[in-house]
């Protein structure tokens, strides 16, 4: 409490730390030898510090492991062994698997549990000498749109503590924005990559299903769950993106094709213009997304991005999603069937949360999953098992599945006339903890931007265009399944005509 | 009467299908909750999807193979296996009696 009052006295310009740097720059550094990992993980943990307290976007902070890791990486760096992370402190979302680091999901069900495999995600990043500097926090099983809704505390957006970050990754979200890390993992399977990133102005890249390997990844929705990262920039979307997509024989639903390098493509892409993409480039806007229910500074300040891509030389057009306002209903059907039969294996055998009183098998799993999973995880679980039940699974699965090939062939027609696609992320700004939490329906439709795009698979990426009363307010660009090259160049472009994307937080406890 | 879609029956019903004991609080609670969501979803009926086929699979992906043989440094040994067990015997899970 005393925290909160101390924000009336926050300072305007707060110095700069190595913590503050995107991983260009931290590469930058690290390679003229201005600075060593070793002080720069040291950075993001005296941030963690001091903010922390207040944000709560760690569950776990693995610091001797992380300085143990930038030591390692300063001795390789001095042997010209480079490697494309090399000594850059990462956050993992806690839905990944790390090796021998507790891996909660958010949840008590799995409070204690210690996985005896890295995720391939988390594998490639430590392959690429990246440093992990912990677990973050987010909505137990990715069940979420806030951060509110975690068994370790909820995280506080760090623009306005009295905000959510955003969900699920909302802990990536809060961590990133706030310089305890230079970048963090999520997973986006309506939305949470995106809203946070939206939530907190950073870029956050829904990629194309399967581009990247969901191996170790703990499930929420095995159709629609797309790995990925939330960092400062567009340019380290491109750099992590290189690094972690591409076929993975443990993941039988990821893609053989080639991964380009996306941050080369950035400055000399096949389709530029005197270094930029343009002209030949078509934004389509859907109509749809600019209807009722938008905020009206929200409406404003994509169209203002609409015109600023228009002076560049984009050509503009409107396209139609007609089924998109079926898409929160679609996407929760689909999502909530498949949630109850991946959270089927919590039943008190394999993991630590065990309620072993009763008599027989069946009251071990009747009471360990009745006392240990939280209120969210039983609603989605609930509602799924009655979507697939005996009688209504015609009705609902069944359809929704049909209505998915609905949507997405409105984006195969919408990608026939133009090349991308510009919407709003979310209709609202952030808003208010405790604003939502008792209407779970109100909480699923702030995904009503984002769902369409998993459900049909395409690739989406979140980048900032302004702010409502000094809160991040985010856009994003969607393209055609595997066009995350483009999408990357058409953010970048904008991110050399703006400033959003570098503006910082001001939190109260920095300004001591 | 209820004013909610799903009685009370049907949600005690659905948490014993999922294996989930539900306190007379949850109950109330999740009726309330439940029907809202399942309502709100009931909107799908208004587009007619009888000439429309499923998609499961959203990038067409099919019938991925490999060699059926044992990936030495994929497989995890009893111990790795059994780490986060609640309880175990023998190099088994241990479970209360299924009859």
């Amino acid at each position: 409490m005393v925290l909160r009052l101390i924000r009336v006295y926050r300072v305007q310009e707060v110095t700069m730390q190595h913590c503050d740097l995107t991983i260009i720059e931290a590469l930058d550094g690290l390679n003229k030898r201005e600075f060593t990992s070793k002080e720069l993980v040291q950075s993001c943990l005296q941030r963690i510090d001091q903010v922390d307290g207040e944000i709560n976007a760690f569950i776990t902070v693995t610091k001797e492991l992380a300085l143990d890791q930038a030591e390692e990486a300063d001795k390789l760096r001095a042997q010209v062994k480079n490697l494309p992370l090399l000594g850059i402190p990462v956050g993992i979302k806690d839905l990944y698997c790390t090796k021998g680091i507790e891996t909660t999901a958010g949840s008590n069900i799995l409070k204690g549990f210690i996985p005896p495999y890295d995720a391939t995600v988390v594998k490639r990043l430590k392959d690429a000498g990246a440093v992990i500097i912990g677990k973050l926090n987010q909505d137990a099983f990715a069940h979420g749109s806030s951060g509110e809704n975690s068994d370790f505390g909820i995280t506080r957006n760090p623009w306005n503590q009295d905000y959510v970050p955003g969900g699920s990754s909302s802990g990536s979200g809060a961590a990133v924005s706030s310089g305890m890390c230079l970048a963090a993992t999520g997973t986006d399977t309506g939305s949470s990559i995106r809203l946070p990133a939206a939530f907190c102005n950073l870029a956050g890249l829904k990629n194309t299903y399967g581009r990247v390997s969901r191996y170790g990844v703990i499930a929420m929705a095995s159709s629609l769950d797309c790995p990925g990262v939330l960092t400062k920039t567009v340019e380290d979307q491109a750099l992590i993106l290189k690094i972690i997509a591409g076929h993975d024989p443990l993941d039988s639903t990821t893609l053989a094709n080639e991964v380009p390098n996306y941050l080369k493509s950035l400055r000399v892409g096949r389709r530029t213009v005197s270094g930029r993409p343009g002209k030949d480039i078509k934004i389509g806007i859907p109509q749809e997304f600019f209807v009722e229910g938008i905020h009206d500074k929200v409406r404003e300040l994509t169209q203002q991005a609409i015109e600023r891509y228009e002076k560049m030389g984009f050509a503009i057009e409107e396209i139609s999603l007609p089924h998109t306002k079926y898409g929160i209903s679609t996407y929760y059907i689909l999502c909530l069937s498949e949630v109850s039969s991946n959270l089927a294996r919590y039943d008190g055998i394999r993991y630590l949360a065990s309620m072993r009183k009763g008599d027989t098998i069946e009251d071990l799993y009747l009471d360990t999953r009745g006392q240990c999973f939280g209120d969210e995880a039983k609603r989605r679980i609930m509602l799924g098992t009655y979507a697939l039940s005996a009688g209504y699974y015609e009705a609902y699965y069944d359809k929704a599945q049909r209505l998915r090939t609905l949507v997405k062939n409105d984006f195969n027609e919408a990608f026939k006339k133009v090349d991308i696609i510009l919407a709003p992320s979310s209709p609202t700004p952030p808003f208010k903890i405790g604003e939502k939490v008792d209407n779970p329906l109100q909480m699923y439709l702030s995904d009503i931007y984002l769902v369409t795009v998993n459900l049909a698979g395409v690739p989406s990426l979140n980048i900032p265009c302004g702010f409502v009363n000094k809160l991040p307010i985010g856009m994003q660009l969607i393209g055609p399944q595997l066009s995350e090259e483009l999408l990357l160049q058409v953010g970048y472009t904008y991110q050399q005509e703006t400033n959003w994307h570098r503006k910082k937080p001001e939190i109260a406890s920095l300004a001591n | 009467m209820s004013e909610y879609i799903l009685t009370k029956a049907e949600v005690q019903r659905v948490a014993k299908l999922a294996r989930i004991t539900l306190s007379q609080e949850e109950l109330a609670k999740f009726q309330k909750q439940l029907s809202a969501v399942i309502g709100y979803a009931s909107q799908m009926n208004e587009v007619n999807t009888d000439s429309v086929l499923p998609t499961a699979q959203v990038t067409g992906l099919k019938n991925t193979y490999r060699e059926d043989s044992p990936q030495k440094d994929q497989s995890l040994n009893h111990r790795q296996a059994l780490a986060n067990a609640p309880d175990q015997q023998d190099g088994y899970f241990k479970v209360k009696p299924v009859l």
